[in-house]
């Protein structure tokens, strides 16, 4: 089946007119930030401004890099007609890498709140710089990766057709990456704007939104030139996902900058309104980043791993239109009991006690694409992954109905029962099946018969599920016995506990969870072991290759 | 037109509007003539590649811990 390549068009890196309006305008980027920089109002601006220009022009070097390595290349490997993977390589190679920063970060900040000398006193390391360092980094440079790699991966392979544009699929990729550096060095300087996984400041936002506005293109374009009749549903996931993001990003963040040279800005909504805004955005971002994004993932990689086709097409549809019809309403019950109107409150609530059904439609879909595969739950790691990733998933969104009730709100709120079930669905649901999804991804990209070892997949796996296991748990007791405490009133009706009490009740629980987090961590130091171990080409020893040579398609990787 | 009135036509319009979009969804879905186009797309993961891949390991069978 021929793959539409666009039949006529220079071959990949040759130098366009369009090629040559992205350098036009790269450069035009660089003196716009070299004149920020020189009159920066603050120094955070100044370092952030200089690693634009840095990030422009080494923009500009690579596209005249490859426009000359493409004049002299001859027969190239990528000859413009096959799919394009190469950005897709980038995305899994960055997915592991950030994975294991914010992991790491997040092993820190949990010890630091278990025991807080680790702050060491400084405004770097302090635990209020570095908790949205680490939510930034999992969500939307873990997270993130992990989504516009696969979504590039399977938008090709279920249209049939090769991604869009030249440059542009890598200005997604890069300008995404400057995107974090941008954000993740503001934190540290203490450049926020104090929204929850929405700090980074007005100009990183801008930046944001060009980048996602392309990415959004290169989606659109790439299913415009589909081969298929019809748009497979982990598409339209994907783009919900990205469709959503961009409009909550744009709306959570209209703000007026103090001045065009400063790193700090205004938001443009007073009080009640700017907070249901902010959770509008919080919980869509759960709901469109978090979940759609993922199911798109799962709506491809179960069925492809498992050899299954999906379970039921026809829930899928009803699964994809009723979730993106309710989650958008479900914000609110963030902000139960505050000043919010009671009516927008019970909104929320009930909102969210209807998502059950979706999400619970798509946990059932997804599980029983195994039917007559479920014997592989035993003997494929990553299928294993896959499913426990699911029930993950399942387990968060009952959890978090029945935490969105308001009498069951007015304990858990505040508490680390949030951070616990935020967890649940954030390590075993979005961690489990992106896992998953790039060990399917790193043999198939770079065309090895398996993985290196399959057994430490399967370490991999139990490690990380003992941590996220004494990670929930940890908090659920941590969690209720801090909302007990908080409400326990004497027979005077004076608060029975002071706050420093409820803190130091809940250290034993900060250290398990601390030890969950290190072996989450753990796990994943193995799987980068393993992928980069299957890139370089190599199988392990002790676990034959399981077919006999003649069958084998492929030559022996030169290690 | 006052905050009331908005709040009541785009309320009410707006509930009507998603139950209708979200009734044409559920006919759309459930149509029996619509089974064989649902058939083919459930199975389009599962579909070989283009000529891109050619090559490309029988994943998934073959990668497995007992090699079955």
């Amino acid at each position: 089946m021929a793959i539409s390549g666009a039949p006529g068009t220079t071959p990949p890196g040759i130098m366009t007119s369009s090629a040559w309006a992205v350098v036009v305008a790269l450069i035009a980027g660089a003196f716009l930030f070299i004149a920020i920089a020189a009159n920066a109002q603050d120094a955070p601006m100044a370092v952030h401004a200089w690693i634009f220009v840095a990030a422009f022009l080494a923009g500009v070097m690579a596209i005249g890099n490859r426009h000359m390595n493409a004049m002299q290349g001859g027969a190239l490997a990528d000859d413009g007609t096959g799919y394009a993977d190469g950005v897709v390589k980038a995305g899994a190679i960055a997915t592991l890498f950030w994975g294991v920063t914010g992991f790491l970060v997040g092993v820190v900040i949990a010890l630091q709140l278990a025991f807080p000398v680790l702050n060491f006193d400084t405004d770097f390391l302090n635990f209020g710089r570095l908790r949205p360092l680490h939510t930034s980094a999992v969500i939307f440079a873990f997270g993130g990766n992990a989504l516009i790699a696969t979504s590039f991966y399977v938008v090709q392979r279920t249209s049939r057709a090769r991604l869009a544009g030249d440059i542009a699929p890598w200005f997604v990729f890069w300008g995404y990456q400057l995107f974090i550096v941008i954000a993740a060095t503001g934190y540290l300087m203490g450049v926020t704007q104090s929204k929850e996984y929405a700090e980074p400041e007005w100009y990183a936002d801008i930046w944001l939104t060009i980048v996602w506005v392309v990415y959004l293109l290169v989606f659109l374009a790439t299913l415009a030139r589909r081969k298929e009749p019809h748009i497979y549903v982990a598409n339209w996931f994907y783009l919900a996902f990205i469709v959503t993001i961009a409009m909550l990003h744009i709306g959570n963040n209209l703000a007026i900058p103090e001045t065009l040279t400063s790193s700090k800005s205004y938001a443009l909504f007073p009080g009640v309104q700017d907070a249901l805004i902010q959770w509008w955005y919080g919980h869509n971002a759960v709901g469109f980043f978090l979940t759609a994004g993922f199911l798109g993932m799962m709506y491809y990689f179960v069925p492809k791993r498992a050899e299954r086709p999906v379970y039921s097409y026809r829930l899928s549809i009803v699964h994809f239109w009723s979730l993106i019809f309710i989650y958008i309403w479900a914000g609110p019950h963030h902000l139960h009991f505050t000043a919010l109107p009671d009516w927008a409150q019970t909104l929320g609530m009930t909102f969210s006690i209807m998502l059950w059904m979706p999400s619970w439609g798509g946990m059932i879909n997804g599980l029983m694409t195994l039917s007559g595969a479920w014997d592989k739950l035993r003997t494929d790691p990553v299928i294993r992954m896959l499913v426990v990733s699911v029930a993950f998933y399942g387990m968060s969104t009952f959890e978090g109905p029945v935490m969105s009730i308001k009498a069951v709100n007015s304990l858990s709120h505040y508490t680390d029962w949030t951070v616990g079930h935020v967890h649940s669905g954030a390590l075993g649901w979005v961690g489990f099946i992106s896992f998953g999804a790039i060990y399917c991804l790193i043999p198939w990209l770079w065309k090895r018969e398996r993985l290196y070892s399959l057994a430490l997949v399967s370490w991999h796996f139990w490690i990380a599920t003992l941590g996220i296991v004494l990670y929930i748990t940890a908090m659920w007791v941590s969690g209720i016995l801090q909302g007990l405490m908080w409400r326990a009133y004497d027979a005077q009706g004076f608060l029975e506990y002071s706050f420093a009490e409820t803190v130091a009740a809940m250290h034993p629980f900060y250290v398990i969870r601390a030890l969950g987090g290190l072996l989450f961590l753990a796990g994943a130091l193995i799987m980068v072991y393993n992928c980069w171990m299957t890139i370089k080409g190599r199988y392990r020893e002790s676990e034959p290759l399981s077919v006999p040579a003649p069958a084998r398609a492929m030559p022996q990787p030169a290690e | 037109m006052t905050y009331d009135m908005a709040r009541t036509w785009f309320g009410t319009g707006g509930l009507i509007l998603m139950v209708v979009l979200f009734a044409i969804v559920l006919v759309y879905a459930l149509r029996p003539s619509n089974k064989q186009k649902f058939d083919h797309l459930a199975a389009l993961p599962l579909k070989e590649d283009g000529p891109g891949e050619a090559g490309k390991p029988q994943h998934g069978k073959k990668d497995t811990e007992s090699g079955a």
